[in-house]
């Protein structure tokens, strides 16, 4: 049993016990720390809030699936939060990222597709046209350079600012 | 029925082997060759050196190459030799270069030619020169694209890249633009003089056409959202870009002269990397209309549109030449790793589709100005050349960060 515990304790140490600490893209380099999710449920983390969320002024990032630039059902209390913060604002700047798995145009088209989507669901509870700029930055904005499903799923989103 | 021919297209298809793999019995028609090293610079320059000239002979795919590094005093005798390059590289005041090329029955000297660069850092340029003169004065068809320079955009950090001048082997390297986000490089005219790349600095993305000799840049237009040059008319005239004024993603076609806007394309979805094809009477591009990329053509003097590739999980990205075209594939359903993304040639209706690559992931297929060379990028850390005619390869290592988007 000690011996168990000793290892345990040895895989706690080794990965950091679990906690998830701001990455910085230029410091990451090939870590050995790897979290795998495999049921590839983005709301377990999406909905967490660890502080790598890319918005500001208390506006919280929209988060997508692979490929796909609709909104989700798991996205609803973020996109709701955002709108009574945004009513009071003159103008949102969305921004559009993606993760490191398209080529060139392509990827900066999804990306505006992602800040489309959620101008569209913006406008549709009220939010002006007129104070919403739209800009894609493709996947020149990672927030997390971790070779994970869990990180690249954190690239994959619009931000609020 | 459907699936037969469905089944026996992709029989067809994958029963083709890797162009890297695949070596026809053209053997004969290849010149055997020497190269004797007569320079006297450090040892370390002379080795450099005398890999460019090597590989540039071989990608040729004109020219069986002798791999022995001979120097002055241990030149082969000329038995079993079509040519041999004699050579002498210096250093001195910039690069300057002198080759002959002897015949190998009776070491006559066949051409002779000096070559200078005022700076050291593009002494590969002599290489290739030199090859591409050597070659049409045996009489093969021309070389002259491994003369121009590659440009690529690489990410450098958060929001932060450059763009950056090369020759094709990667062994000289520039950065040309640095200082926030400047993408999507692509060269504005033939000569290589102007540059077309979207800086991202201001509030709207903007596309700018720099001159790289002159440093003075022109706006050419901007656009919420994306902004990207795709492709230059060959006159140089026209260009096509994407960008997204109301926040859909289209591609359009603009006069230079005028400024004048025409859009191309306005499916809901997305519509992006357009090249001109055919002579300039149609496009290809990278559409998404079955919910996934892939590739279709479009005349620029109709309306229809055709989906000409129908393998693929993910066809992100193509070029176009004449009647010809290369993209990348992705052939596998993973999302992320183990995925396998492959370059494919085809003809612009769609028929003869032809695997260029068989593992790893190849990306941004581009072809040479001749359309006989495709460039690509290979697991993200090497830039290869596949010769579509002779069927020869090299790849280069790609120091530093990522590529985001590259054109020569």
């Amino acid at each position: 049993m000690k011996k168990i515990a000793f290892i345990l304790t040895l895989i706690l140490i080794a990965t950091g016990c679990g906690k998830k600490s701001k990455v910085k893209p230029s410091n990451v380099t090939n870590s050995s720390e790897t979290i795998t999710i495999n049921d590839g449920d983005v709301s377990k983390y999406n909905n967490s809030d660890d502080g790598l969320d890319g918005s500001s002024g208390g506006l919280k990032s929209i988060y997508f699936e692979f490929g796909r630039y609709d909104i989700t059902s798991d996205m609803e209390s973020r996109m709701s939060s955002n709108v009574e913060i945004a009513k009071s604002k003159s103008s949102i700047r969305l921004e559009g990222n993606c993760d490191e798995f398209g080529t060139d145009e392509y990827n900066y088209a999804l990306g505006l597709k992602r800040a489309n989507a959620v101008k569209q669901s913006l406008v549709s509870r009220g939010i002006s046209a007129d104070n919403i700029t739209l800009v894609s930055l493709g996947e020149s904005k990672p927030l997390c350079t971790q070779p994970t499903e869990q990180c690249y799923a954190k690239n994959r989103r619009v931000d609020f600012h | 029925m459907r699936f037969l021919i469905f089944f026996l297209i992709n029989v067809w298809l994958f029963a083709e082997v890797d162009a890297t793999i695949r070596i026809e019995k053209d053997v004969d028609q290849r010149s055997n060759i020497a190269i004797v090293d007569e320079s006297s610079v450090e040892p370390y320059l002379a080795s450099k050196f005398f890999k460019i000239l090597q590989d540039d002979l071989k990608i040729t795919g004109n020219f069986t190459v002798d791999s022995t590094h001979y120097s002055g005093s241990s030149a082969p005798s000329g038995e079993g030799k079509d040519f041999i390059i004699q050579y002498n590289f210096s250093n001195a005041s910039g690069a300057s270069l002198n080759v002959k090329l002897l015949k190998g029955s009776t070491n006559e000297v066949a051409f002779s030619k000096n070559y200078n660069i005022g700076s050291l850092d593009k002494y590969p340029f002599l290489a290739h020169q030199a090859v591409s003169d050597i070659n049409d004065k045996i009489g093969y068809p021309s070389v002259s694209w491994m003369n121009r320079y590659v440009v690529y955009s690489r990410y450098s950090g958060s929001k932060q890249s450059q763009i950056v001048l090369a020759d094709y082997t990667m062994s000289y390297q520039k950065v040309m633009i640095s200082g926030g986000l400047n993408l999507f490089p692509k060269w504005g005219d033939k000569e290589q003089n102007t540059l077309y790349y979207t800086s991202y600095n201001a509030d709207l993305p903007t596309l700018y056409k720099l001159n790289i000799y002159s440093g003075g840049k022109e706006k050419i237009a901007s656009s919420e959202g994306m902004m990207v040059c795709s492709d230059v008319s060959p006159d140089g005239s026209k260009i096509l870009v994407t960008m997204a004024p109301s926040g859909q993603p289209d591609i359009y076609e603009i006069d230079t002269q005028s400024g004048v806007k025409n859009r191309l394309t306005t499916f809901s979805g997305i519509d992006v990397n357009g090249k001109y094809a055919e002579g300039g009477s149609s496009i290809v591009y990278i559409s998404n209309p079955l919910g996934y990329a892939n590739v279709y053509k479009k005349s620029l003097f109709g309306t229809a549109v055709d989906q000409i590739v129908f393998h693929g999980r993910n066809n992100s990205t193509c070029d176009a030449n004449g009647n010809k075209i290369v993209y990348s594939a992705r052939e596998s359903s993973n999302k992320y790793s183990n995925n396998q993304f492959n370059i494919y040639l085809a003809s612009s209706s769609g028929g003869d589709t032809r695997p260029l690559t068989t593992s790893g992931i190849n990306q941004f297929p581009r072809f040479s100005n001749d359309g006989n060379i495709v460039m690509y990028i290979k697991n993200s850390h090497s830039i290869g050349y596949i010769n579509i005619n002779k069927r020869q390869t090299l790849l280069f290592p790609i120091a530093g960060n990522k590529v985001q988007s590259i054109d020569w």
